[in-house]
């Protein structure tokens, strides 16, 4: 073997070896990604969050306009963004706005008066009212900012967000895909599908089969503990199913490694915790969370006053009430199913959709 | 038998011992792949929020203990809900300067508590601190970390499960622009949240609380017996006791939180001794009370919770490996070549957090970071020095044996912030 033969086989050997460093090499010696993760102070649970983000785009934009577009008369044109708007200013109010530009639904609609929509529009892009909507029946929507109260007809369909300064009321039948929330009400109508709703009073139904909070008794019996059961800290632990008779008061946080009844009438004046399914009984009251790895059901007429956090199905039955105005709080579940005469007063998430009954 | 199969039969056993841990890594990062996202607490955004301490144990500190408490003052928690406690634990610096200043400026939401006696250490501190707040949640913050807005509420949400006794958050790098070594252990640290604890979570395994951005429970606390001032890895420690006790530890991948990485391998060399002595000393207290099989866990958890204690005690377990497998060659023992390739593979993907490439990767595509993984071969170089500083670290009878009266000091990583800075 000659010298030069040796020399490139060495050269070729070394090259195949650095081949698959020359990424690496690059990255160290031309960092593109040496920014920290821009990760820390996402807030998954702030449900208002992309309304306010639309809010804050729009004013902005709209105050970048030229002078001609700000007039105070209507305008079609583009933000200086490149978005496609429709500003309508001079709609009377209460005016179906039916005369919106044949491509209104390709833009941002801007509509400064309370309007009423005929129905069956398709909105691709965001819709702001900044006074009172009604949104007709069968109607698609991107997302809508509503300064004042927003009622949308059955069938009506949301995409992304919605959000309503006041009360917003659903129709049957719609169907509301990402985050929905108001800073006064929530009324849903049947059969409305929901991902995540906030609101301080989430009411499911005109409101009729709103029942409140179940009486305090004035004396109950005190829970026996099982006989598989310790304390753990402020807890009691079962490791085993569980029966909390009807009736009967329980104080302290109760973890229970199996399932969970309680019973009709019963009262907890703490937290708990199933590992397997909890099944509340009509009339029962819970002052503090209720959490399963499974599936949970709550009955008619009961009052949670904490969290509610499910891995699976969750139920509230008819006139059940979770938190209060004074007191508003979460409910999670997999999927959620909220009856007539619900009342929630906070958030509800369900991370794979929820949905009204009939 | 001879003593070639003696040999032989030793490198059986660790490359069983380091394909255990491989089936583990893979276990984890297919379950981050294609498992469940498990995160059932990180919608909590209203509730009845309970009184919070937030703890943040200072030993001179000067240089961040500022930007810190600038950071949990903007907290969004209610704020009649939450006070923020430095314990100055004999610093000679300026923090106790500094901290009496914050306390003076915010009267009773900076509340400080200054040692001067009691034994040294972050566990003596934290013990000490615990006995004079009585809020029923107590935060725990490195004094370098920045945390967020929202982290106090997202950190105190999952204590709305009565079972819950501790919580940890994710850990981001946010000085990773500095070195080669800071941008490995960004990579590291990825892998070690956004895959080992989040599968643990997913899978109901045992997350490890990690004493630097978490909270715990303070009848949790209490019931398991408080800090461990006797601990070098309080945080280890108190997630084990925590667990045999029946309480449940949380990870919250969304609870992310910036820290200050070591810039220069010294100083990475002596944080991982230091982790390694507290974690062997947890591995010996703990997995032989584990190894009996606490009735409430179940056997996944705790081949789980043994194989966590066990991951720095790995390292000199390789080097065994590699040692006796150099020896059998020499000695003319025919070793079959699948085991051998099967060795070189493990070797690769066993070390606890360190050298799990694949986990590494998956956690990287997880964040949407594409370009930082180029950086993935480099991981070899940083797998080699923790192998030997945890190897030597493991090997030391300080690693095994309890401190002395005086108990642990103050080891702490230096902190590279300028003076008084509030970086963000």
């Amino acid at each position: 073997m000659t010298v030069l033969s040796f020399v490139g086989v060495l050269a070729f050997t070394i090259l195949w070896v650095v081949l698959p460093l020359l990424p690496a090499l690059r990255e160290l010696y031309a960092p593109s990604d040496v920014e920290p993760l821009s990760m820390v102070g996402r807030d998954n649970a702030d449900i208002a969050r992309f309304s306010r983000h639309f809010r804050d785009y729009i004013q902005a934009n709209l105050k970048r306009l030229p002078p001609d577009a700000r007039s105070g008369t209507d305008f079609i044109g583009k933000l200086p963004d490149g978005t496609g708007i429709v500003h309508v200013v001079t709609a009377a109010e209460g005016h179906p706005v039916a005369e919106l530009p044949a491509d209104a639904q390709q833009r941002i609609v801007v509509l400064e008066q309370s309007a009423e929509l005929p129905g069956r529009e398709q909105f691709q892009q965001e819709l702001w009212a900044r006074k009172e909507l009604a949104g007709g029946p069968g109607a698609s929507y991107r997302a809508i900012l509503g300064e004042r109260s927003v009622s949308l007809a059955d069938g009506s369909v949301v995409l992304r967000w919605l959000h309503s300064v006041g009360t917003l009321t659903i129709g049957d039948r719609a169907h509301l895909y990402g985050r929905c929330s108001s800073e006064a009400r929530i009324r849903l109508g049947r059969l409305v599908g929901f991902d995540r709703l906030g609101a301080p009073s989430i009411i499911v139904g005109s409101g009729s089969e709103i029942v409140g909070r179940p009486p305090v008794p004035e004396s109950m019996p005190a829970f026996e503990r099982p006989e598989r059961a310790r304390d753990m800290g402020d807890a009691i632990r079962v490791e085993e199913d569980c029966v909390v008779p009807a009736g009967v008061l329980v104080t302290g946080n109760l973890v229970v490694a199996g399932s969970l009844q309680i019973g009709i009438g019963a009262r907890i004046e703490g937290s708990v915790k199933a590992h397997g399914e909890i099944q509340v009984a009509s009339g029962a009251v819970v002052v503090g969370s209720v959490v399963s790895r499974k599936a949970i059901a709550i009955g008619q007429k009961c009052w949670v006053r904490g969290p509610i956090i499910s891995e699976e199905q969750l139920r509230l039955a008819r006139g059940t009430m979770i938190g209060t105005v004074e007191s508003p709080t979460t409910i999670v579940g997999r999927t959620v199913a909220l009856a007539l005469g619900t009342t929630v007063h906070g958030q509800v998430i369900a991370e794979e959709g929820g949905q009204t009954e009939d | 038998m001879t003593p070639r199969d003696v040999v032989a039969i030793g490198l059986w056993i660790v490359v069983a011992i380091l394909v255990i841990y491989t089936i583990r890594h893979y276990i984890f990062t297919l379950n981050r792949v294609f498992g469940r996202h498990r995160q059932p607490y990180v919608d909590i955004g209203v509730g009845a929020w309970p009184q919070v301490a937030v703890f943040v144990p200072c030993h001179n500190e000067e240089k961040v203990i500022g930007g810190m408490l600038e950071a949990l003052l903007a907290a969004d928690y209610p704020h009649d809900q939450y006070y923020i406690v430095p314990i100055n634990d004999r610093s000679a610096d300026g923090t106790a300067r500094i901290i009496d200043d914050y306390a003076a400026r915010y009267p009773g939401r900076v509340r400080p508590y200054h040692r001067t006696a009691g034994k040294p250490g972050k566990a003596a501190a934290l013990k000490d601190a615990t006995g004079h707040c009585d809020a029923p949640i107590f935060l725990v913050f490195d004094a370098d970390y920045l945390p967020g807005p929202n982290l106090v509420r997202q950190l105190v949400a999952p204590f709305f499960d009565p079972e819950v006794g501790a919580v940890m958050g994710r850990v981001v790098p946010h000085n990773l622009n500095r070195s080669l070594l800071t941008r490995l252990l960004d990579l590291e640290r990825s892998g070690g949240y956004q895959v080992d604890q989040q599968a643990r979570m997913n899978l109901r395994l045992i997350p490890q609380y990690g004493g630097t951005v978490g909270g715990v429970r303070r009848s949790a606390l209490l019931d398991a017996g408080d800090w461990n001032e006797d601990s070098l890895a309080e945080d280890t420690d108190i997630t084990y006791r925590l667990i045999l006790r029946g309480w449940d530890v949380v990870y919250q991948n969304r609870s992310e939180c910036y820290e200050e990485v070591p810039e220069n391998w010294p100083t990475r060399i002596r944080q991982v001794q230091r982790w390694t002595r507290g974690h062997n000393q947890c591995l010996k207290r703990y997995a032989p009370r584990l190894l009996r099989f606490p009735r409430h866990m179940r056997v996944a958890q705790v081949i789980d919770g043994v194989l966590l204690l066990g991951v720095f005690a790995v390292a000199p377990v390789l080097i065994v490996g590699w040692g006796l497998a150099t020896a059998l060659f020499f000695m003319g023992y025919p070793v079959s070549q699948s085991l051998l390739v099967l060795f070189a593979v493990a070797s690769y993907s066993t070390l606890g957090n360190f050298a799990a490439f694949f986990e590494v990767a998956t956690a990287a595509r997880l964040d949407g970071s594409r370009r930082r993984i180029r950086l993935l071969p480099f991981l070899s170089f940083g797998f080699l020095v923790n192998l030997l500083a945890v190897s030597r670290a493991t090997i030391s009878r300080t690693s095994w044996r309890d401190p002395g009266k005086s108990g642990p000091t103050w080891e702490k990583t230096e902190r590279y912030r300028a003076k008084g800075g509030n970086a963000a």
